[in-house]
């Protein structure tokens, strides 16, 4: 089945939203438990098989859903479940769930993890910022699933989940941002702690835990209790909305001031990419940022975005190997890598 | 399981004391436990030092010792959810309300729920409201000593939670 994914674009690195170039994606997720049965970490086995059982049933019956791929974690080799997360389809943690699987929707857009931390974990994934239309579409999901399954919930604290960090709405709002211009400037070491003080955070490229780079920025929102949902969105995407601005103030000021040491770094960037022979992958991210950069301020020969979007992703370790049919060593993925890069910048 | 002072809520603190090899279990409900000086609405850093707070209290009292707060719907302990960070089952917000309302309000600023609601919720919500009412009332009913009309209200309330 996954070779089929290897082959195809999912629909939010196509950059076709609002603020694209900077606003990579967007993600909704909602968090769900079903009511009575012990949360997933915490479940024996035949509750979790229980769980499964009972959410695919529900699944089958949703019209949105109806011709969905079913992953399981259980079928799958460390290779594959390793593309599974570098897609963006499954949580690193969720790779270790005892008995986790995840429905997968026609070009991505709508993917339901289950069992992992919550018995579900749906999102919606699109491109650029496009929260409002991301909402609405997993919205309506999340109410067509709640006429079939008893969700866990409380009257205080509304939609319960396993970590006190999610309760409430379960709902988790992000957007994927590229901000290298306020990365060179460091003025978004002054952003990230500002984020928190207004219920915001900013992750890695991974969600919790992971790191940052290659200039991306994931921002979602922090609190997920007391407020509605369309009110936490509205603050985020305003929020966002003030980043990319500074980023595009920014972009401006190395355009017009940033000389020729400006100049030549994005064209070193280029350099290195159009001829290296070995490219690793942080390495490969790092310049891609600046190309990306320099693309857009017109510095170096136009690419699509959706093709530097692409490059972000096919360019992880388990999707070359994969795309080569399977396992290698990382000098000859590095040797693929700049191989892909240099066919993706038509420099092949 | 019932408040063991009052004997009307729902008793969300639990433990036991061990004096001269006799052992006492005691269930209180959150008003009462505060009446009596268990409440932990004084902490000013309550969740990671809950189990300190516990064992002090405990400490205080000749050869007592304290028993961990623990979920009946799921058995996870206090020092679990602590140490791992995440609930076993829905019950466990009941179980661990006192320190989970103050993490709340750490994490959330708050402790109330506003957003989006079950299928259903309104007819939920309906019952809930009722059953408050008339558990409010079976308080006053019991406080001016009017038994007829708490066991009255007690069936009321009987039926409408089955």
């Amino acid at each position: 089945m996954l070779e089929n994914y290897i082959k195809t674009s999912p629909e939010w690195l196509n950059a076709k939203g609002e603020e694209a170039d900077i606003a990579i994606s967007s993600r909704i997720r909602l968090a769900r438990n079903i009511k009575d049965i012990p949360f997933a970490h915490w479940a024996p086995m035949n509750d979790l098989e229980k769980v499964t059982k009972m959410i695919e049933e529900a699944i089958s019956r949703i019209p949105s859903l109806k011709n969905a791929d079913i992953i399981r974690q259980n079928d799958l080799i460390p290779l594959q479940k390793q593309f599974l997360v570098e897609r963006h389809l499954v949580s690193p943690e969720h790779t270790n769930s005892k008995l986790g699987s995840v429905i997968v929707s026609e070009r991505e857009i709508i993917s339901i993890m289950i069992n992992e931390e919550d018995h579900l974990r749906m999102q919606v994934l699109s491109s650029g910022l496009n929260l409002v239309d991301s909402w609405q579409i997993i919205a309506k999901v999340e109410e067509e699933l709640s006429a079939i399954l008893p969700f866990a919930f409380s009257f205080d604290f509304g939609y319960l989940t396993a970590c006190p960090t999610n309760v409430g709405t379960g709902m988790r709002a992000s957007i994927m941002l590229h901000l290298p211009a306020l990365s060179l400037s460091n003025k978004i070491e002054k952003i990230i702690p500002f984020l928190s003080k207004v219920g915001m955070v900013s992750r890695g490229f991974y969600g919790e835990k992971s790191e940052t780079f290659g200039d991306l920025f994931q921002v979602s929102n922090q609190i997920t209790l007391g407020k509605k949902e369309e009110e936490l969105i509205e603050a985020l995407i305003k929020v966002i909305r003030q980043i990319i601005d500074y980023e595009k103030e920014e972009r401006e000021l190395l355009r017009t001031r940033g000389g020729i040491q400006i100049e030549d770094r994005f064209k070193r960037a280029y350099g290195l990419l159009v001829n290296a022979k070995l490219i690793p992958s942080r390495e490969a991210m790092e310049l891609l940022s600046i190309i990306r950069l320099g693309i857009h301020l017109g510095f170096l020969p136009s690419i699509p975005t959706e093709r530097l979007n692409r490059l972000l992703v096919f360019t992880q370790p388990a999707h070359l190997q994969l795309a080569i049919g399977g396992a290698s060593n990382p000098a000859l993925r590095d040797r693929e890598r700049a191989e892909l890069i240099q066919r993706e910048l038509e420099i092949r | 399981m019932v408040c063991d002072i009052c004997g009307i809520k729902e008793a969300s603190i639990h433990f036991k004391q061990v004096i001269n090899n006799q052992t006492t279990s005691i269930h209180l409900c959150e008003e009462c436990a505060e009446e009596k000086g268990f409440g932990l609405s004084s902490i000013s850093q309550p969740f990671p030092n809950l189990l300190e707070f516990f064992s002090n209290i405990f400490k205080e009292e000749k050869g007592a010792i304290a028993e961990e707060m623990r979920c009946t719907g799921c058995g996870m302990g206090l020092s679990e959810f602590q140490k791992g960070g995440r609930l076993g089952c829905s019950d466990c917000f009941e179980a661990f309300k006192q320190p989970l309302l103050s993490l709340l309000k750490q994490i959330h600023g708050n402790t109330v729920h506003i957003g989006r609601h079950p299928f259903g919720f309104e007819k939920i919500a309906q019952k809930e409201k009722k059953l408050k009412i008339l558990k409010d009332e079976l308080k006053k009913a019991i406080s001016t000593e009017n038994y007829e009309e708490a066991a009255r209200l007690r069936d009321m309330i009987k039926a409408l939670e089955q």
